[in-house]
């Protein structure tokens, strides 16, 4: 098979050191192309936001090469933001290593054609080899080499096995055996637009590639898709001998995950367990060490300490650095004493969720009740990422197929779902009132939930997607992979929050010095008073609230609330506007316009129900 | 092309929904672009042979195309056409 535009590989070698060469690592999800990555890199990786969007690139270097990951997808298009990351990475690559699962290669495989069709440099690596070997499959290594014409490296990426030869073999990766019938409609447009990678990208009909060059997206992309399926199964017809089909333990469970009867209980069972770990060892307990001990009771003396020999107690500069909302002392708690181990747990769990495959069947289990809410079963994932903290959760809504449902789950993650640490701070408050306050106050909030969601389901514009979604193997967790993901995002949510607390710490330092807060507290008080029924104070807390939700359901701690009034104060601080942190990123993804709406809404919303069930309240009691 | 010729002759079998647990079928056309081009990535495109694992009540449809599995919503699941393939050649 002729191929038009072959360099010999092998003189790259002996070439005079040149620039840094850009490898890019291309692969569809969980493949390990992120372990693949850390074998490569080592631990000193760069985690950034691609311009525009708030998909994560890591990039890391060894010798002379400069190395990105891409986020995982099943080919290179415009199908989603994580696609058109992938593919304006994959265009500046000089050499694009394709992690391949040696257990799927049917559906790996469509990515790997695209690549070689796109006349990249391509060396192939078929990741996981052993569980391949385990499951009964082989491939046939060096046919597939013949048939790709691209180099195929065998690797285990967790044990490292491999990474020599891969990186013995790099230099080899050269362009591979493209579909010659691509030719015709290629060759033309790559002269005209000089390169062959856009011109096939053009010809598949991506419009956002065909528009920086000024053309028409192509109409064939199904015809050129469909041809290279049929080129996957061929390939994957001569090289690949199964041996066993796998059907055990794992199928059996996989079916018990997502049938309702059983399904919903372990769902259950898995949010208890969440609950405990997050919401009573880690936020009671762990912060208690972390928050109480160290914090409180070494680290903010000794700064207070400090800021007093160079301002007075009481002035401005010492309320602004070490006051109650102080930027060296209630900040530096909160960031660390508070979010950090709260982030690091929840992470942690889901990244233990994430690499035992259970999360996509948790999305097949809720489809049916996500649809009447204008979503589909993928929006569990950032929702019960949002029960963790809204911020994760609003970050993650991109992997949602439209702008519709990403609207819809922000708002709902907004309005109805209190993040972990509310959660704790409320159960320790309502164990105080008794168990019928409580679960007043979780259907009270449920039921906000699905009617906020049925009503903008009905509202907004747009049609919502449908759940197609891969289901991989069941597996038990990699510990290693598990705790290089979670630091990872740990790290990275870390730095993305930091900065805005410290704002926020600074804003309502301004309020309190400015007179301002305490003037919203008389404002208020037809609100929290007359309405409300709360005792005048209430409005510091919903400031408060504005800064962290918790810190605001917090700042009724102190109050002496009866029942009710905790009850009416709780479901209110919950619905209330989220945090300064998610209105921060809620405003990077959605915008001035839907911010402005949203905290309307809530703030509106938060009050009427409120009001609603103090009036009722009274009534009753 | 296909698609129109499918449904000229009458030979559309039916709709993936209408599967049932333990059935074959292979895949006539997807009526939805977005989900066309995804399906085709995972290799259960048009042409492809799926047999259904598991139908969710009044959920999403879990089908397997070589070792391969997808959860399909009920509703794309109404736009999949397919037709009917006896057990012993795919499953």
């Amino acid at each position: 098979m002729a191929t038009c535009h072959t360099p010999t590989p092998s003189r790259s070698n002996a070439a005079a050191p040149e620039a840094a060469r850009t490898v890019v690592l291309a692969g569809n999800p969980n493949v390990g192309k992120s372990v693949v990555f850390a074998a490569l890199t080592g631990t000193y990786v760069d985690v950034s936001n691609f311009p525009g969007t708030t998909v994560e690139l890591f990039r890391g270097h060894r010798g002379e090469l400069e190395i990105i990951d891409t986020p995982g997808v099943y080919g290179v298009g415009s199908l989603n933001d994580e696609e058109a990351v992938a593919r304006d990475v994959i265009l500046t690559a000089d050499t694009v290593v394709n992690v391949v699962d040696a257990v799927h290669p049917e559906r790996d495989l469509f990515l790997t054609l695209q690549l070689i069709d796109m006349g990249l440099s391509v060396i192939v690596v078929l990741n996981m080899a052993d569980e391949a070997r385990k499951q009964g499959v082989a491939i046939d290594r060096d046919l597939l080499e013949d048939l790709l014409g691209v180099p195929v490296v065998e690797m285990v990426a967790v044990t490292g096995e491999g990474v020599d030869e891969l990186l013995r073999r790099l230099p080899e990766a050269h362009p591979g055996h493209a579909d010659p019938t691509l030719d015709t409609d290629v060759l033309p447009l790559a002269a005209k637009i000089g390169s062959r990678a856009e011109a096939v990208l053009v010809l598949e009909g991506d419009a956002v590639v065909a528009e920086r060059h000024g053309l028409e997206p192509h109409t064939s992309a199904d015809c050129v898709y469909s041809a290279r399926r049929a080129r996957v199964n061929d390939v994957v017809g001569h090289v690949l001998t199964t041996t066993t089909e796998g059907a055990g333990l794992g199928a059996h469970l996989s079916y018990l995950m997502m049938h309702p009867l059983t399904g919903l209980p372990m769902l259950g069972a898995l949010l208890w367990l969440m609950y405990k770990v997050l919401g009573e060892w880690v936020a009671a307990d762990l912060v208690g060490i972390t928050e109480g001990t160290l914090m409180n009771g070494y680290y903010e003396p000794f700064m207070r300490g400090l800021v007093e020999r160079v301002f007075a107690t009481g002035t401005a500069g010492y309320t602004f650095l070490a006051g109650e909302f102080g930027i060296l002392t209630m900040t530096v708690t909160y960031l660390f004493g508070v979010i950090l181990p709260l982030v690091a747990g929840f992470y942690l769990l889901m990244a233990l969720l994430e690499d035992s495959g259970y999360l996509p069947r948790i999305a097949a289990l809720a489809d049916r009740s996500l649809t009447s809410l204008g979503l589909n079963g993928r929006a569990v994932i950032p929702l019960i990422l949002g029960l963790g903290c809204v911020t994760m959760g609003t970050l993650t809504t991109r992997i949602l197929g439209s702008r519709r449902e990403r609207f819809i789950a922000t708002t709902l993650m907004a309005i109805a779902v209190p993040c972990s640490a509310q959660i704790a701070v409320i159960t320790a408050l309502m164990a105080r009132v008794g168990g019928w306050y409580a679960l007043g106050y979780f259907v009270a909030l449920l039921g906000i939930f699905v009617l906020v969601g049925t009503v903008l389901n009905k509202l907004t514009p747009g049609v919502s997607t449908d759940l197609l979604i891969d289901l991989p193997p069941l597996r038990v967790p990699r510990i290693g992979n598990v705790l290089r993901k979670s630091s990872q995002k740990v790290y990275h949510f870390m730095k993305e929050v930091a900065v805005f607390f410290l704002a926020g710490a600074a804003l309502i330092s301004t309020l309190s010095i400015t007179g301002a807060l305490a003037w919203v507290q008389t404002a208020a008080e037809p609100l929290t008073v007359g309405w409300l029924h709360l005792p005048k104070e209430a409005a510091t807390a919903f400031v408060m609230g504005f800064v962290r939700r918790d810190f605001g359901a917090a700042g009724f701690f102190t109050m002496n609330l009866s029942s009710a009034q905790l009850l009416v104060a709780m479901v209110t601080i919950t619905l209330f506007v989220p945090c300064v942190a998610s209105v921060m990123v809620i405003l990077k993804e959605r915008g001035w316009k839907y911010l402005a709406g949203l905290l309307i809404t809530s703030v509106s919303g938060a009050f009427l129900v409120g009001g609603l069930l103090a009036q009722l309240l009274d009534v009753l009691t | 092309m296909r698609n129109r010729n499918c449904k000229r002759q009458g030979m559309c079998g039916g709709t993936l929904d209408t599967m049932r647990r333990g059935q074959c079928c292979r895949v006539l056309g997807i009526d939805d672009d977005r989900a066309r081009s995804q399906a085709i990535r995972f290799g259960m495109g048009e042409g492809a042979m799926l047999s259904c694992i598991t139908k969710l009540p009044a959920g999403p449809l879990v089908m397997r195309s070589g070792r391969q599995e997808i959860a399909i919503g009920r509703d794309l699941a109404r736009r999949i056409r397919v037709e009917p393939v006896s057990a012993q050649v795919v499953c």
